[in-house]
């Protein structure tokens, strides 16, 4: 059997995001990142319709700290995939089977006590609002109609399997408005609407 | 021919269900298919061991001054008697009453508002709530591995694998689902091994014209949401599952409770606003017409009892108090939490 590695990355402004690494546009402070973490599942490469792989783990979370790699299993290692396809976040079935070890280990700090479900996405950190300082604080997730914040993604691939999927989080903010809702904390129709958002700021990139 | 291979073989995989995976635990004859899943936390003893001792060890809690045993007593069926909300870390006070604790194996949803989807989840609300044990998870996972006590009985329930917090959550359960309370009059009476007195017997009338939709007999309970007319109260403005969904179908629906071991659970509802069985059969006497369009219609016209049949209703409620769960010593506290 062959396997494939594709590296996961997020970054702001071209620069990849680091830990207290304040991150800035046009020479000028904007946004420091404190914690981004993500759930990332169901991931399938394709050739045209055809599904030609999938992920060996069902579930990966992704900690910007330490981004760990999304690991393929290639059914078909003699076709060259053309389309990436997953989810961002846990799906509403693995929401109700209990306690799992990995990355749904209540420990990695992604669980919802109070409410039961995942958080699909965490992000944290503070803005530079003309030389002020606003932290923010954004988790999104729900499982339970009609607060399905769980959403799919589908890429294009063009140069074959070397590929680096990529979270731009400046394209996130922008399309999000962030200047408006700072908070985000529970499932709710600003969350879908992040969700949604969410789903557009994955780009596939090739360096 | 092949319906008798069929049947052997779902007779098989039927008992495969609780046999192989619910360790000494069975369910009693008259109760229903349990739906806890097993097969994903087989129960072992050594498993329920661990989590009675997790259960009544206050470690679980940021000063160690509070275990889930400090709300959820053995002698109150595992509910919180005296107070009506619940009393947590540094004399907190939480919004609501704390739930009795036994014939967890048969239900899907858990706390009042149904907020939780698995009982395996469940302890991690109070072990992180401010107001509870304010304990956070990582610390939680520091001392259990630092403790020599749990290094060994994690290894006995999981043979030698390293202890997480998943493993803590299951073991809880463990514990949790061996609470089971089946040993009332009641029980006597449906295994042919007692009698109703009349007055028993013309309460259960009553109570399975007016009470047994939502209060299914023989969990007493459809472990389903329910609005029985209580009005809200205006300091804690607690709106149940609404709290959750947010839909406002969902306001005022909390999960029916079992009426087994009432004499213990006082006080009633899920704020304990009501003392005393006989004040709780006054608010369903009354009427309730317009508290909320989510109001079972049963109750919106107010239930009628005269004194007499309130009175035998009573007994019959009675007969479901189980003496035998509330002083079996296996559910007690732990010795082996007294030795150092
Ligand atoms: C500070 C008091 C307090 C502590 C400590 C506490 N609980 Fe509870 N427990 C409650 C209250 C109050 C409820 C009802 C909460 C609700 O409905 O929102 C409850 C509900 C529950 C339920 C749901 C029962 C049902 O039928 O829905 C379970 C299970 C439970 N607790 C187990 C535990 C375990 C295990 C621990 C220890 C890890 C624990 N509790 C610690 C007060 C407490
Ligand atoms: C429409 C469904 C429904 C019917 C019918 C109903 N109940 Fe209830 N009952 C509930 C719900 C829901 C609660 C919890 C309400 C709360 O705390 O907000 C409850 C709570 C109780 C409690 C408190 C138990 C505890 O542990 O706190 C008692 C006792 C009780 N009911 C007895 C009865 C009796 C007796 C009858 C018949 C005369 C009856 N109920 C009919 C839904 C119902």
């Amino acid at each position: 059997m062959l396997y494939a590695q594709v590296p996961v990355r997020a970054t702001c402004f071209k620069q990849i995001i680091k830990p207290q690494t304040p991150i800035s546009k046009e020479g000028e402070a904007f946004i420091q990142i404190d914690l981004l973490r993500f759930y990332i599942s169901h991931c399938y490469l394709y050739r045209d319709a055809q599904k030609i792989g999938g992920s060996t783990d069902s579930i990966y979370l992704i900690d910007f700290e330490q981004p760990k790699p999304v690991q393929f299993e290639l059914d078909h290692p003699n076709l060259v995939p053309n389309r990436l396809q997953f989810c961002i976040g846990v799906d509403s079935i693995s929401s109700c089977l209990g306690a799992y070890e990995g990355a749904l280990d209540p420990l990695n700090g992604m669980y919802w006590s109070w409410q039961s479900g995942y958080i699909n996405l965490k992000l944290e950190g503070t803005y530079a609002l003309n030389q002020q300082k606003e932290a923010f604080q954004y988790h999104i997730g729900g499982y339970q109609y009609p607060y399905n914040a769980l959403r799919t993604v589908e890429l294009d691939l063009e140069a074959g399997l070397d590929f680096i999927l990529c979270l731009k989080v400046d394209l996130l903010l922008e399309l999000w408005d962030w200047k408006q809702t700072k908070q985000l904390m529970r499932p709710c129709l600003s969350a879908l609407r992040f969700a949604d958002i969410l789903a557009q700021s994955f780009e596939i990139s090739y360096d | 021919m092949t319906k008798l291979i069929l049947y052997s073989l779902l007779l098989a995989l039927g008992g495969l269900s609780w046999q192989n995976f619910s360790g000494n635990i069975s369910p009693p004859k008259h109760f229903p298919e349990w739906v806890y899943p097993f097969d994903k936390n087989p129960l072992t003893k050594a498993k329920i061991t661990l989590g009675r001792v997790l259960f009544y060890d206050p470690i679980l809690s940021r000063d160690s001054s509070i275990s889930c045993a400090s709300c959820h007593a053995p002698f109150n069926a595992f509910a919180h008697s005296d107070h009506a909300l619940s009393h947590g870390i540094e004399d907190s006070i939480g919004r609501r009453n704390a739930a009795a604790l036994f014939n967890l194996a048969w239900q899907r949803q858990f706390m009042w508002d149904a907020a939780i989807n698995h009982l395996d989840m469940q302890a991690l609300a109070p072990i992180q709530h401010q107001d509870e044990m304010g304990e956070s998870l990582t610390k939680v996972l520091e001392k259990l591995t630092r403790s020599k006590r749990y290094q060994q009985l994690f290894e006995q329930a999981w043979e030698n694998q390293a202890i997480s917090i998943p493993k803590m959550l299951k073991a809880l359960s463990a514990f949790q689902l061996s609470l089971i309370s089946a040993g009332s009059k009641y029980d006597k009476v449906k295994l042919g091994e007692a009698e109703f007195n009349p007055q028993e017997k013309k309460g259960y009338q009553l109570f399975k014209l007016y009470c047994n939709r939502c209060h299914q007999e023989p969990l007493f309970s459809n472990y389903q949401l329910a609005n029985n007319g209580l009005a809200i109260d205006s300091n804690l403005m607690d709106y149940g599952h609404f709290e959750i969904s947010k839909n406002s179908k969902d306001k005022m629906l909390f999960k029916v409770p079992s009426l087994r071991n009432l004499k213990y659970t006082i006080p009633y509802m899920h704020d304990g606003r009501f003392n005393s069985l006989r004040e709780v059969l006054r608010h369903y006497q009354q009427a309730h017409p317009y508290i909320s369009p989510s109001t079972d219609s049963i109750l919106k016209k107010g239930i009628p009892l005269d004194d007499i049949q309130t009175t035998d209703l009573i007994a019959f409620l009675n007969s479901l108090n189980d003496l035998a769960f509330i002083l079996d010593p296996k559910h007690r506290f732990p010795k082996i939490l007294l030795q150092k």
